[in-house]
């Protein structure tokens, strides 16, 4: 049904998605071979070339310590991007469950949603720093704290249409066929549940980063040592008034990143959902 | 439809109700009919009269709340999921347009069924998939197609492909020509009567149209309001009609034929909610020859032939 | 009530409707030609395809704003004043006045026509103050009349409920009320009861025939069903693909019917069959038409039936067919069929 050629083409209809999607594919390309690419070490410290303005030899500048500040954004991508996509995925996945089995299984509903409701009463910073508090400061916890964070979202997103899918006409179909009911959840909700689960990935994903680096600057991130894009910005609050580049890079780079993946999400949705609506 | 031990099918004083204290709603109410093998029965009604839930729970596809169904003589009302799974194969269901799902090739449908059964196992596999296309009149070589690549009828035969995969005994069709065009019609229903005579199927066709009822049924069973007005013959039924509500449908069906009698309105006025039924008689509130009885008395089924039942207070009079 | 002209209240000449695409434009409606004449209701039946609703919906200028849609032809409505207006031409603002006014409509699904928290009584007055310009407790009065006028029963109770409170019969006469309280001269009535249960379809059938009788407005019938057709038009036209295939009284197209697709769909009725066998005793077998109806991207030389016509030959897939028949009758096809 989904020709993915035909697909590729709609979405990127808009320049503003085909623009979105260059911008991530460049900086997952950049974060994975900066270290190859760039002339300079990301964690390497020069102190006689701190606080420089970016020039022609450090392009985005140099940070306090005389660390070059354009390795340092795109190493710390590979940090940012991994904490963004690992939180995604997990909420995903455990959000996925959560919202499949309350929206099939009636007797689950009841207990399931009001543990969903339980963990959104919390707004999500808060959460995090209670968990980071409690747990410590490592990138591993702030990808838990932030999964528990977002799953109730995704739970609540899957669950409703869950209940939709289930009562559709194929549904009933396959069950008077006599499929297992493992059967018809994995083989034929789960594949229908595709799109808004996709749509919440990329939304989660763009959450999560901008959490993260929430979190990184209250301090109660993933740790002052580790170079995330939040970190970066904490880090630069002292120096911002006589270097701005300090913070307007790892800035730049948060919003840039972020709105990218919002967009791409909206572009995915949107050749989702019409598609919904006239398949079903 | 007298009930013998032979019967396929026996259902006795079947009732199925649907939401919670004051939306409680008693969607089939009392029901007891008997299909033998190899019998086309006809289900009609119009919306509300309970056929379609009554379809479903002869198949255990939702629960009920009184009553039993014997499906060749086993007791198959309240039975759990695995314990109904083997006998899915002998009963399956024909929907409405559209019953598949978007995302699955049809090729993997049919061989989906036949896994669940373990039909055909192996190299016959294959084969057995090509075989169902052909029995539908479909073409094979479309078998990695989706369903949105087909048209309206040919989805419909892909859903009877679909019941006929587990080779079953017992058909329910529900609506299945509702949603598609004349001419397609026609073809789907002399479908089904090859397949009836070429595989031995015994089916319960629900359905509001009752021409296409006339044309391929034996037996035919009026319904009102969740509750069985008349059962007969079809011969019968439409000759001789006893109950003013299986008349008064027959008097409004419109003939295709501009020198035959226009439609008739016998019955004035909508039906009543199903929540709210009335007392005694349900269809006393449109029915011209309504008394006081009728408001009291809840008409039994009898049966005035061999063939031919009525639940009706004023039998003798009309 | 109207003078009786010789005139059609509505004349349909070679009406063409496209549907313009980056691919190229995709003919819907091919060339029709009917007239709709005062008291007289003209049946227009079809599939799914035949471009039947097209046709409805180009009259009333209602083609979905979101496609690039291309009419060319005449559609002639003749007022009651002697007027003519040319349809599709005129100006939008013309076309509102005459709109729910002069010519109405009415759809298959009354529950998405009606306005959800709008009570049905206001709506109908609605109608009336918008065009008559009267004064709220006028339109009121006028509202609840048309709502008895079709039989609805406890009007002025009714006229305070919501269309969900409604069922599906009470809907569809509500919608046949708002169309008939501006006396419109033509009613266009787009599968009107195809939703409906079959005794509630006698009711809404008996009373639209009653109100035609009584104002002697125009009807166009749009429907797949012909035991409607049969009892409740004088004249039907048959589309299909795009044109219509044949054209005539009712008495003359279901018993000296000239088209195959007409025969063919006469003869796959479960209803005929079993008023063949009263008549002959015999137990007829259900013929069905093969195949389905063209999709509307193809386009071919030849008769669009063709590859479904039992009696087809190298003529038909070749050229177009031409009009047989007279005036009063007459069909699309290489054939003289005699039946």
């Amino acid at each position: 049904m989904l020709d993915w050629r035909e697909s590729f083409r709609t979405l990127f209809a808009r320049r503003v998605v085909l623009f979105a999607a260059v911008v991530l594919l460049l900086m997952l390309i950049m974060a994975v071979l900066c270290t190859w690419v760039l002339p300079f070490e990301p964690m390497a410290m020069k102190v006689s070339q701190r606080l420089k303005a970016p020039n022609l030899i450090h392009w985005a500048g140099t940070d306090e310590l005389g660390r070059d500040m354009t390795s340092r954004i795109f190493y710390g991508a590979r940090y940012s991007l991994a904490i963004g996509a690992g939180t995604a995925f997990l909420a995903a996945f455990f959000g996925t469950i959560m919202g499949l089995l309350a929206g099939f299984f009636k007797s689950l509903d009841a207990l399931l949603m009001r543990l969903v409701d339980a963990m959104m009463a919390f707004p999500d910073i808060l959460l995090g720093i209670a968990l980071v508090s409690i747990l410590g400061a490592s990138p591993v916890n702030v990808v838990l704290a932030l999964t528990l964070v977002y799953t109730p979202r995704v739970a609540r997103v899957v669950r409703a249409s869950t209940l939709v899918i289930r009562e559709l006409p194929y549904i009933e179909a396959a069950h008077a066929v006599g499929l297992s009911t493992p059967r018809l959840l994995f083989k034929h909700i789960l594949p229908n549940l595709m799109s808004p689960i996709l749509v919440q990935l990329s939304f989660i994903f763009a959450y999560a980063l901008l959490a993260e680096a929430g979190l990184s600057f209250l301090g109660v991130g993933v740790g002052a040592e580790i170079p995330t894009w939040g970190t970066m910005v904490a880090s630069s609050t002292q120096y911002a008034d006589r270097a701005l580049w300090t913070l307007l890079f790892p800035g730049l780079a948060i919003v840039l990143t972020a709105l990218s993946l919002q967009v791409l999400g909206d572009g995915v949705r949107d050749l989702l959902d019409p598609r919904l609506k006239g398949s079903t | 439809m007298t009930s013998t031990s032979s019967s396929m099918l026996n259902v006795e004083a079947l009732s199925v109700e649907f939401g919670r204290g004051e939306q409680r709603v008693r969607a089939v109410a009392n029901v007891s009919l008997c299909i033998q093998a190899g019998q086309t029965v006809g289900l009609v009604g119009e919306s509300g009269s309970g056929k379609s839930t009554l379809g479903r729970a002869i198949i255990n596809l939702i629960p009920i709340h009184q009553g039993s169904i014997h499906f060749m003589g086993q007791a198959i009302q309240g039975l759990s999921s695995s314990d109904m799974r083997p006998l899915r194969r002998q009963m399956q269901m024909i929907f409405q347009d559209p019953s598949l799902n978007p995302r699955q090739r049809v090729g993997d449908m049919l061989n989906e069924v036949l896994d669940t059964h373990g039909l055909h196992k192996g190299l016959l596999r294959s084969q057995r998939v090509n075989e169902l296309f052909q029995l539908v009149g479909l073409n094979p070589e479309h078998r990695s197609r989706f369903p949105h690549e087909f048209s309206g009828g040919q989805k419909q035969r892909l859903g009877i492909a679909r019941a006929l995969a587990a080779e079953p005994q017992f058909i329910v069709a529900d609506e299945p020509l509702s949603a598609l065009d004349m001419s397609i019609q026609a073809q789907i229903v002399n479908l089904l009567i090859e397949l009836k005579s070429r595989l031995g199927l015994t089916i319960l066709f629900i359905s509001h149209d009752l021409d296409v009822v006339e044309y391929l049924c034996d037996h035919v069973v009026v319904m009102y309001l969740g509750r069985v007005m008349e059962m007969a013959s079809t011969e019968v039924l439409f000759s001789k009609p006893m109950h003013p509500y299986t008349k008064a449908l027959l008097a409004a069906a419109p003939i295709p034929d501009p020198s035959q009698p226009a439609p008739e309105v016998v019955i004035h006025g909508e039906p009543p909610s199903p929540l709210n039924p009335p007392s005694g008689c349900v269809f006393r509130t449109r029915c011209q020859h309504a008394t006081n009885e009728c408001a009291v008395q809840i008409p039994e089924l009898t049966q005035i032939d061999a063939q031919h039942s009525v639940a009706c207070n004023r039998l003798s009079e009309i | 009530m109207y003078v009786m002209n010789s005139l059609p209240t509505l004349s349909v000449r070679n009406l063409q409707i496209s549907l313009l695409q980056k691919q190229g434009p995709l003919n819907l409606v091919r060339g029709i030609n009917f007239e709709v004449m005062p008291s007289e209701t003209l049946a227009l039946v079809g599939e799914s395809g035949s471009g039947k609703s097209l046709t409805a919906l180009s009259i009333m200028r209602l083609l979905a704003r979101n496609a690039h849609w291309d009419c060319q032809g005449e559609v002639l409505f003749n007022d009651s004043q002697g007027l003519a207006h040319n349809l599709l031409k005129l100006p939008e603002k013309n076309m509102r006045t005459l709109r729910g006014h002069r010519i109405a409509m009415i759809f298959q699904e009354p529950m998405t026509c009606l306005n959800p928290v709008i009570t049905v009584g206001q709506q109908i007055a609605e109608s009336v103050k918008l065009h008559f310009g009267l004064d709220q407790s006028t339109a009121h009065a006028r509202a609840l009349r048309a709502l008895e006028q079709v039989e609805i029963p406890a009007a002025h109770q009714r006229y305070h409920e919501y269309p969900h409170q409604l069922s599906g019969g009470m809907r569809q006469r509500v919608m046949i009320a708002m169309a008939m309280i501006c006396e419109p001269q033509l009613l266009i009535a787009d599968e009107p009861t195809t939703a409906l249960d079959v005794t509630i379809q006698a009711q809404i059938l008996n009373l639209m025939s009653r109100l035609q009788k009584d104002t002697g407005m125009s009807m166009l019938f749009i429907t797949h069903n012909l035991g409607v057709v049969a009892h409740h038009a004088q004249r039907v036209a048959v589309m299909y693909a795009g044109q219509i295939v044949e054209q005539g009284s009712v008495a003359d197209v279901f018993s000296r019917t000239q088209h195959p697709y007409t025969q063919g769909l006469l003869a796959c009725l479960p209803g005929r069959a079993r008023q063949q066998f009263k008549k002959t005793g015999q137990r007829v077998a259900l013929l069905d038409i093969p195949g389905q109806a063209p999709t509307m991207s193809s386009s071919s030389r030849g008769c669009s039936f063709a590859p479904r016509c039992h009696l087809c030959f190298d003529k038909c897939l070749q050229s177009l067919p031409d009009w047989r028949g007279h005036s009063k009758h007459y069909s699309l096809c290489h054939l003289e069929l005699s039946s």
